[in-house]
């Protein structure tokens, strides 16, 4: 019987019974089938690598009681071959003596051994012919819940020496050469797991882990820090749903972007805002993905919640620094949001109650093991506190916010998902039948996983995504006006992941972005007339990539993950493009004509060539250093000339007279662990340069004007800055303390003087912030009751200021403005504290509840969000400093769970 | 349409919530002595006025311009000049210069030290009739007041003005002059006798009422607010009051001027606040374009229409003092504190005094 794993043949003939001496006479016969005969008669075993020519000669020869080594070597005399003997009974056929074959002698004792060897109640991995000659064997393996089999992430998976954490999958990958180990997998919420094991080759693990009682987080949380220290991410920081929920939160609203802004290297310009700032770079420039799916806005109520429901959330990831190939689009970070796998065996429900919101959550199976849901909702019902205040006005107003998120998994078979979700969020707000603003989001994705073999899997994925927003304000006489824009975009990729050994992982893929944007339309209807439609179409564009990507371990110190993407944009029809005089700036009044295009056609191409690079040297076996290039292009920009982004500003394509954003990323770090990992520390430098960053002419009017050229230009940006990073991950007191210094500046190069700002020096952007520090404590007194507490320091953003006044003669006072960027709010700082009690002893109880009492700005600091100015008739004038949140804010939450 | 009124909203709602404004010290240091040039011309019979002067520190007093050259040059060659009537101050008196419409003028300021600076030119169109005027009496958020805006009662006046057809851009800015009587009483002499005076002045400073045809659906204006004046004190709509409204048609880039005047004068530091600036407007040193100078010389014609308003046009609608018994009245019961002295001296009260105008 011929046999083949892993690469290697081998003849087995070895089931019949061994004989001391090997009498037989052979006449005419081809060599294989002599030897076929001398292994199946004799019970002996005849290795060879499929390389190896094993010549058909005829031999004629007899033996007389000879031993099969002799036997062997005789039919074999005429060839090249080698003949190594592992045994009287084990042999292996060979060209090439020297290290191989010793290496060989080694593996053949080693499985000899192996096959022998008694291991009461063990688990046997890999088959014996399935083992590896040269290197260690390949486990991969699952963890998960014996409850409802949900994936457990974070658990600890030793085999002997080696040791791996399992992803938000619950997937494990771990090398190890063949032998009997002791199997041990850890986890802070499960059991220990104890097995011993017997490894011959690569095979896959499925283990299922019981609740416990016992935390064992000190032993995780080493081997998370481990493996970050050696993996050739530098800038990667993770957050884990855990860890957002034990932040103290805003009106008890456990929320991914504020705990985000809690890393080095993450701000946003105050309480209230769209989105948030990495390393200096603009809110545009943040790819924000769940589940594979691009959203554009991620708040509500202006920015004072996230529009992400942390309880459906598995994890988050945030790429600063080193960007993977399989990314991009964005020049500044990656926000990576992967929603729950739901639980394929029993259904959970948990919810909160809030002062504002609510939310609840539900999972469970749909067909047991097969197939799986889960849908998250929250919503607002501010309107009663509305009601409470004494201004008819607000009285009278709406505001109303909610999301919508909901999935399902089928799984046909271990390793091959296919996945649906949906997500919907809408923000609505009318101020007494006079203004209002809203926002919404719908996206949908269809997500299907199957792994080819082990160690090679395909993700491909399709979705749709709209985003659309409007805001509206009505006249005396009740004319109302509304101006509405939005971009929605399908989006189709695949992704192939491959080991191709035990120290290279291979991945490559493509993607295929269609942008459907909404014309802007401008609305005017009168009380008693029909409505005027205006409408101000919109770029349309498309987008395309294709990447690849090998993570390598060179040596025991160096890892190395290199990739290279490749993007290609264009402009697509219908389209009327403007012209413009050459040596002119664009205006209205340099316009030599246009041009009209077609449907579809096919305008301007850009295309990016983006080189990724990231090396990670260990430097002991608790330190290392990093360092990793980005080169990244951005074909979508916010069009936004107020200080702080809204979620009401236009999403705008590249085009022809708009370019794309460039940027190169250079990061260098060092890391350093020390205690046996519980603590990590890192210093981490980066430097940015960018161009075609969109800055905006004084005054520019950005609404109902179809050609934006008139009014924007590009600038270059450059940020730069380090970050000190100090983490006790381990013990009841946890915590870290992080400083930043980040310059974002930016500088125009125009040939026009309304296209040049500061007189062509860098000047700072509207988020840079110099100084920034960032500490986070975490005391878990007792198992039912824990208390946090956060502060955050960080400059003050720049401002344009007035500086100095002046008269108009008609007795006007008028303000005249400093240098774009010229000063700063004052800094900001904050402290947050907050307790958790959880009753008695809940891991025995069905029912799971805890209230989490917050206070939000416990010293009751007034910080600016912004400052103004402004002057009465007839007085001075003043700087006046406007507090978003300008008081103590206290919270209490019920959260519950069965 | 804009979103400062959003912003506002956002100010007013989390200002209600936990939200708050306070005063905080401020003191630039620099960007005074900035030449700033103001003022126009139009189609009126009336002085046309240019004023010089620097800017100052924020809060300072005025810094006028002295002893320039002011000249009006007009398209056709033709040019006039100002008189310095006081320290900053320039005039084109009525009659002197024939303006006509059609024809483009600007400015030409030498300083004293010889540095010449001038406007673009700009067309005097003809003036745009308004329809109809109207009013009422309403809500106006007017200033900030231990962190928090303030609104008062206040007369609100509207314009309903149809833009002409054949004109396709058509910029309009209206300014209104205030003026009241207010009568002594006769108690207050021996001989029974009483003295009226008459008062006037600019409503609004600081604020620009404009609109353009390129924002207005259907051709004709209605409704539309070009000015409030507080209901407080009293008196003011005690005896007759007049309105008198000057709806000047401005340029495009006159409308643009003051269009970013209003927006950075109506910061209220919520998130929708546009980023501020310097406004540049269209007076340039001649020697050096890139130096910052500021104002705006205007070319307007005007059109104007007067409103008159009675203490019983408001019956109804506002309860005003009676003038003798509760404005007047407390100066006879308490002559020692809290009286009005405007009851017996009307030049007293507070307010510009002017002669009795010709169409009163």
């Amino acid at each position: 019987m011929l046999v083949v794993f892993a690469g290697y043949q081998h003849f087995l003939f070895g089931q019949g019974p061994v004989q001391t001496g090997i009498t037989r006479t052979f006449s005419g016969i081809p060599i294989p089938e002599v030897l076929d005969t001398l292994a199946s008669g004799y019970g002996l075993k005849i290795y060879y690598l499929p390389s190896e020519n094993i010549p058909r000669d005829l031999f004629t020869g007899s033996f007389n009681n000879q031993t099969a080594d002799e036997a062997i070597r005789t039919v074999l005399s005429k060839s090249s071959l080698q003949v190594i003997a592992v045994s009287d009974r084990i042999f292996f056929l060979t060209s090439a003596l020297g290290r191989e074959g010793v290496n060989m002698n080694r593996y053949l004792s080693t499985k000899a051994k192996l096959e022998n060897e008694y291991l009461p109640g063990g688990l046997v991995l890999g088959h014996p012919d399935s083992m590896p000659i040269q290197g260690p064997a390949r486990i991969l393996g699952w963890i998960r819940n014996s409850r409802d089999e949900t994936p457990v992430e974070g658990a600890v998976v030793q085999i002997g020496d080696a040791d791996a954490v399992t992803d938000s999958a619950g997937k494990f990958t771990i090398l190890t050469l063949p032998g009997t180990y002791s199997l041990r997998v850890i986890s802070d919420r499960f059991s220990e797991f104890n097995q011993n094991l017997k490894v011959f080759g690569d095979d896959h693990l499925e283990l299922n882990l019981f609740e416990s009682t016992v935390d064992l987080p000190e032993l995780v949380v080493g081997a998370n820090a481990r493996q970050k220290l050696q993996e050739a991410t530098s800038g990667l920081s993770q957050l884990s749903v855990k860890e957002i929920q034990r932040l103290p939160s805003l009106m008890g609203e456990a929320d991914v972007v504020k705990a985000l802004t809690t890393l080095p290297g993450v701000s946003t310009t105050g309480e209230v805002g769209s989105g948030y700032h990495v390393r200096g770079g603009n809110t545009d420039q943040n790819l924000v993905l769940q589940d594979g799916v691009a959203y554009l806005n991620t708040s509500h109520v202006l920015g004072l919640f996230s529009s992400f429901n942390a309880d459906a959330i598995n994890n988050v990831s945030l790429y600063k620094g080193h960007i993977p190939a399989r990314f991009g689009g964005r020049i500044s970070s990656v926000l990576d949001i992967q929603l729950k796998d739901p639980d394929m065996k029993a259904w959970n429900f948990q919810g909160g109650l809030g002062p504002i919101s609510s939310k609840v959550y539900l999972e469970g199976p749909v067909v047991k093991d097969k197939t799986s849901m889960l849908a998250g909702l929250r919503f607002s019902y501010s309107d009663w506190i509305l009601r409470w205040l004494r201004d008819p006005n607000l009285k009278n107003s709406q505001a109303d916010f909610y999301d919508f998120s909901v999935k399902v998994n089928h799984r046909f078979k271990p390793g091959h998902v296919l996945s649906l979700s949906t997500y919907a969020s809408k923000d609505l707000f009318n101020y007494a039948d006079q203004f209002g603003y809203g926002w919404q989001t719908l996206s949908f994705s269809a997500q299907w996983y199957l792994d080819l073999k082990p160690g090679m899997s395909l993700h491909a994925s399709a979705g749709r995504s709209s985003n659309r927003n409007h805001f509206t304000e009505t006249d005396q006489d009740k004319t109302e006006y509304r101006i509405g824009t939005g971009l929605g975009f399908n989006n189709a990729k695949a992704r192939l992941a491959w080991q191709i050994s035990p120290s290279q992982f291979f991945q490559a893929g493509a993607e295929w972005t269609g942008y459907t944007p909404d014309d802007e339309n401008y609305r005017v209807k009168p009380a008693s007339d029909a409505a005027t439609n205006e409408y101000y179409p919109k770029t349309r564009g498309r987008e395309a990539a294709a990447y690849i990507q090998l993570e390598s371990r060179i040596s025991p110190k160096l890892n190395i993950s290199i990739g290279y993407r490749h993007s290609l944009y264009w402009q697509a029809g219908p389209a009327r493009i403007r012209m413009y005089s050459p040596g002119q700036p664009r205006t209205e009044e340099s316009v030599t004509g246009t041009k009209d295009y077609a449907k579809g056609s096919g305008i301007k191409t850009y295309q990016g060539f983006e080189p990724r690079l990231s090396l990670a040297y260990s430097t002991g076996p608790q330190s290392s250093i990093k360092l990793s290039y980005n080169k990244m292009n951005q074909y979508i920009h916010l069009i936004s000339n107020t200080a702080v982004a809204t979620p009401v500003d236009i999403w705008q394509l590249s085009n022809q007279h708009i370019a794309p954003q460039r940027g190169n990323n250079y990061s260098l770090g060092f890391f350093k662990n020390l205690k046996d990992h519980r603590w990590e520390t890192s210093l981490e430098f980066y430097f940015r340069n960018s161009r075609n960053e969109l800055e905006y002419k004084d005054f520019a009017r950005l609404l109902r004007n179809e050609f934006l050229e008139t009014e924007i230009f590009a600038v270059k940006g450059r940020s730069y800055g380090a970050e000190l990073f100090i983490k006790k991950a381990v013990g009841d007191f946890r915590g870290y303390l992080s400083y930043t210094l980040n310059r974002s500046l930016r500088k125009s190069e125009g040939l026009y003087p309304d296209e040049v700002i500061n007189h062509g020096a860098f000047y700072a952007s509207n988020f840079d912030k110099p100084h920034a520090i960032n500490a986070l404590f975490d005391w878990q007194i007792r198992k039912t009751f824990s208390w946090s507490a956060r502060f955050v320091f960080n400059s003050g953003r720049p401002q344009t200021a007035p500086v100095a006044e002046f008269y108009l003669g008609d007795g006007g006072h008028f303000f005249d403005y400093s240098e774009r960027n010229e000063f700063r709010i004052p800094v900001y700082h904050r402290l947050d504290l907050s307790v958790t009690v959880t009753r008695g002893n809940i891991r025995t109880r069905k029912y799971k509840a805890s209230w989490t009492f917050s206070i939000y700005n416990a010293y009751n600091r007034r910080n600016a969000f912004s400052v103004f100015y402004r002057r009465n008739v007839n007085e001075p004038p003043v700087a006046y400093k406007l507090s978003v949140l300008g008081a103590i804010l206290p919270s209490v939450t019920y959260n519950f769970r069965f | 349409m804009n979103r400062l009124s959003i912003g506002i909203l956002v100010v007013l709602l989390l200002a209600q919530l936990v939200s708050c404004i306070e005063e905080i010290p401020f003191a630039s240091g620099k960007g005074f002595g900035t030449l700033v040039i103001s003022g126009g011309i139009n189609n009126l019979e009336e002085d046309q006025k240019v004023f010089l002067s620097r800017t100052v520190e924020n809060g300072g007093p005025p810094r006028p311009e002295a002893h320039a050259l002011v000249k009006l040059v007009e398209s056709t060659g033709r040019s006039w000049d100002f008189i310095e009537t006081s320290e900053g101050q320039y005039t084109l008196f009525a009659g002197t210069a024939d303006t006509e419409f059609g024809a483009s003028y600007h400015i030409e300021c030498t300083l004293e030290g010889g540095v010449r600076y001038q406007s673009l030119p700009e067309k005097l169109f003809p003036a745009v009739q308004p329809d109809s005027t109207g009013w009422q009496i309403g809500k106006e958020t007017t200033r900030i007041e231990d962190g928090y805006s303030h609104s008062i009662d206040a007369f609100q006046l509207f314009i309903h003005t149809g833009f002409a057809a054949d004109q396709p851009e058509t910029y309009l800015r209206w300014t209104v002059q205030s003026a009241f009587q207010f009568t002594t009483l006769p108690e207050c002499s021996p001989f029974r006798t009483t003295v009226t005076c008459y008062f006037s002045e600019l409503l609004n400073p600081g604020r620009f009422y404009i609109r353009s045809n390129k924002d207005q659906a259907g051709g004709v204006l209605r409704n539309h607010p070009i000015g409030y004046e507080s209901m407080e004190p009293f008196y003011r709509y005690s005896e007759t009051h007049y309105f008198t409204i000057y709806q000047h048609r401005i340029s495009q880039r006159a409308y643009e001027y003051y269009s970013r005047l209003n927006q950075v004068a109506v910061q209220n530091g919520s998130i929708f606040d546009p980023i501020p600036a310097s406004v540049k407007g269209n007076v340039y040193r001649v020697d050096r374009e890139d130096e910052k100078v500021l104002g705006y010389f205007q070319v307007s014609s005007i059109a104007v229409v007067r409103m008159k308003v009675v203490q019983a046009d408001l019956a109804g609608k506002y309860n005003l003092l009676d003038k003798r018994y509760n404005l007047c009245g407390l100066y006879f019961g308490y002559p020692d504190a809290g009286y009005f002295e405007g009851c017996c001296n009307c030049y007293s009260i507070k307010f510009p005094l002017i002669d009795k105008p010709d169409w009163w």
